[in-house]
This record gives structure tokens, sequence and C-alpha cells, in this order.
């Protein structure tokens, strides 16, 4: 399951966009906010990543730069999974 | 000890609110204003009669996010065309703030706040700058506020506090003097704080996304109030992502989840 974290993130943002035209041209380093994922969308994007890997993150990780695409998030993700 | 003696969900999913982005108490007769944004509506609460009722601005706003109030009137800030509207008596709403009444162009202004003078203010979080438009309608940058994104703003009195989100601090500029100064001097590692608001006493509630703090000043020491832990406990849900926060008389501090789309109330013993 841990090889395959950016694959879950992207599968969920994915699921969350709203111009599927981008798609094409999405890869693990593509800027969330290029894609119109503003933060409040990227947090319900973290959010059901929480709820997909049974974690929760903590407040003080939560900052747009951590999150700002696929392969942050996937870190952020791995970190607490090393965690536990 | 927790300093929240009661908390309860002032409007709830069913009410069908879409990313709840802002919050106001409308001093008068202690309705809340809430910036529904993902609907493009505004939402009047009554918190007494328990109903609510709302102004759709779809034609006029792509993504209303904060509020606040001018001389009576109900300001608006969107996030998508840059832009800071006002609703006039007749209730139509009229622009005041153009996304080029700055160099650069205003991008992004997460929250409005308004003083006793008639003079409105705004951030910018994407140029780290806090603008002012006052009464003559001049829109200008007040110097001497270094923040980076900066979201968050609240006036109280004469202060107007900032939240420097990307630097970590909160900001109080003397809207008298023009000076600038931190106003915590300690915070936790990782403190983001986002949104600020503050009660009739002057104390501070500040938002990060899923923690309020409060800081008294006369303690001069920032505390944690309420977090995911204590508010599954009192509310049996997790948190999502805190929005806007208004402090309404009677130590009651309200707020808005923007993923869960309610608003909730906890009743503060400080």
């Amino acid at each position: 399951m841990n090889r395959n974290i950016e694959e879950k993130v992207k599968e969920i943002i994915v699921s969350r966009m709203k111009d599927q035209s981008k798609i094409d041209s999405l890869d693990y380093h593509t800027p969330l906010l290029t894609l119109g994922i503003d933060s409040i969308l990227a947090l319900s994007i973290l959010v059901e990543i929480e709820e997909a890997y049974d974690i929760e993150i903590d407040d003080s990780d939560l900052n747009m730069d951590r999150i700002r695409d696929i392969a942050s998030f996937a870190d952020l993700v791995r970190g607490y999974l090393k965690d536990e | 000890m927790s300093k929240i003696v009661d908390s309860h969900t002032l409007i709830d999913k069913d009410a069908g609110l879409s990313s709840p982005s802002g919050l106001i108490c409308d001093g008068k007769n202690r309705n809340l204003w809430v910036v529904d944004m993902g609907n493009r509506r505004l939402v009047c609460f009554d918190p007494v009669r328990r109903c609510f009722r709302a102004i759709d601005v779809n034609t006029v706003f792509r993504k209303p996010l904060a509020i606040t109030r001018l001389g009576g009137h109900l300001v608006v800030s969107d996030a998508l065309s840059n832009t800071i509207w006002i609703r006039q008596t007749d209730r139509t709403w009229e622009l005041l703030v153009a996304p080029d009444a700055l160099f650069p162009s205003l991008c992004f202004p997460g929250s409005v706040a308004a003083d006793q003078w008639g003079n409105l203010y705004f951030t910018d979080f994407h140029h780290d700058r806090i603008c002012r438009r006052n009464r003559a309608g001049e829109v200008s940058v007040l110097e001497g506020i270094p923040c980076r994104q900066p979201f968050g703003i609240f006036v109280w009195n004469t202060q107007l506090f900032i939240t420097d989100t990307a630097g970590g601090r909160v900001l109080c500029y003397c809207l008298k003097d023009g000076c600038c100064t931190g106003t915590i001097e300690e915070v936790p590692p990782g403190f983001w704080p986002i949104a600020v608001t503050a009660d009739a006493e002057g104390d501070l509630y500040i938002s990060t996304v899923r923690t309020i703090y409060l800081y008294r000043r006369i303690r001069g020491k920032l505390e944690r109030l309420l977090d995911t832990t204590l508010w599954k406990s009192l509310h049996g849900t997790k948190l999502g992502h805190i929005g806007a926060m208004a402090a309404l008389p009677g130590g009651v501090l309200t707020f808005s989840d923007t993923l869960r789309n309610e608003v909730y109330s906890l009743r503060i013993q400080k």
C-alpha cells in the first residue's frame, strides 16, 4: 500500500477536479493551484486521504507548502505511516 | 481544564451550506451573517428563532469569501474576481475595490474589516500586503507591516490585528499612529494562523486549520481552546477546516467548518 500512495492521492485528486480536461497533464509535481484546487478543496482532499489511511495529520503540518502537489501530499502521508 | 462550557451546532449540514467561509455577528439584532461560498449566497441566521434566510449573490459574486460591516452595510470580498463589494440600502451591490485599484493588482482578498471612521481594510494574500480604502474611496497599501501571505484581519477599537499566516505570527497595527508590532511572543511550533477575531474585552481568538487559540492580552499567553481531540469528545465528530469565527456577546464564539458545512457555537468561560 505504501508504494501506491502517490497513485491513491492522484485518484482522490482526479475525482475532485472540476476541470477534467487537465487530467492528462497531471503528474506528481503539478502544482495543485494550477488545477483549480484551492486551499479548501486541498484540505477536503486531505481529509479523504486521512480517512483512506486512517491517520490524522497534525495542524502544524497543514500548510499549503506541504500539500502543494501529489508528491508532497504523499510524502506527508508517508511520514505519518512511518510514525505508526 | 477546558474553558468551553457548552457547544452546539447552530447551522447543521441539512441547511445545505457549501464551504461557509465568512462570518459576522450583526451587532444590532445579533443575527449571524454567513458567506455560503460554494452556493454563492449570503445566509442570515437568527440564533433565537433558529431560522435563516438566504440572499442569492450569484449575479455579482463568483467566489464570495469574507464579510464585514462598513457603516451599517454589508461588505463582501470575492476571491475569484479579486474584488470587494458593498450592499446598498436598496439591496443592490456596488463595487468598492476593483482589482486594478492597486499595483500589482489585488490577488486573493482573504479577509475584510472596517474601523469606526469608515475605513475598510483588506488582506492581499498573494502580494503580502494589507490595504486600506478610505472614506474618500482612495485605496492604498499600509506601510510598515512586514508579513507573508496575510489571511485574516480584525479591527478592535483602534487596533488592526493581522494573521501573518506564512510568517507564523499575529501582528497588531495601531490605526492611530501606524505602528506595527508582534502581538504574541511565544507560539507553538508549526503555528499557521488563519482567522482572527476579538471579543468585547479585546481578547483574541485565532484559528489554524483545526485548532482555535485564545489569547488573553492581560495574561500575554496563547492558550489552546479547541483542537481535534477536544472537539471529538464534545461533539463526536471530526473537525474539518475552521473557516471563520465571530465572537458574540455573552462569551460565545461561533465558527464555521468549511468541510463539514456547518456552523457551531462555543460558550466560553475565560
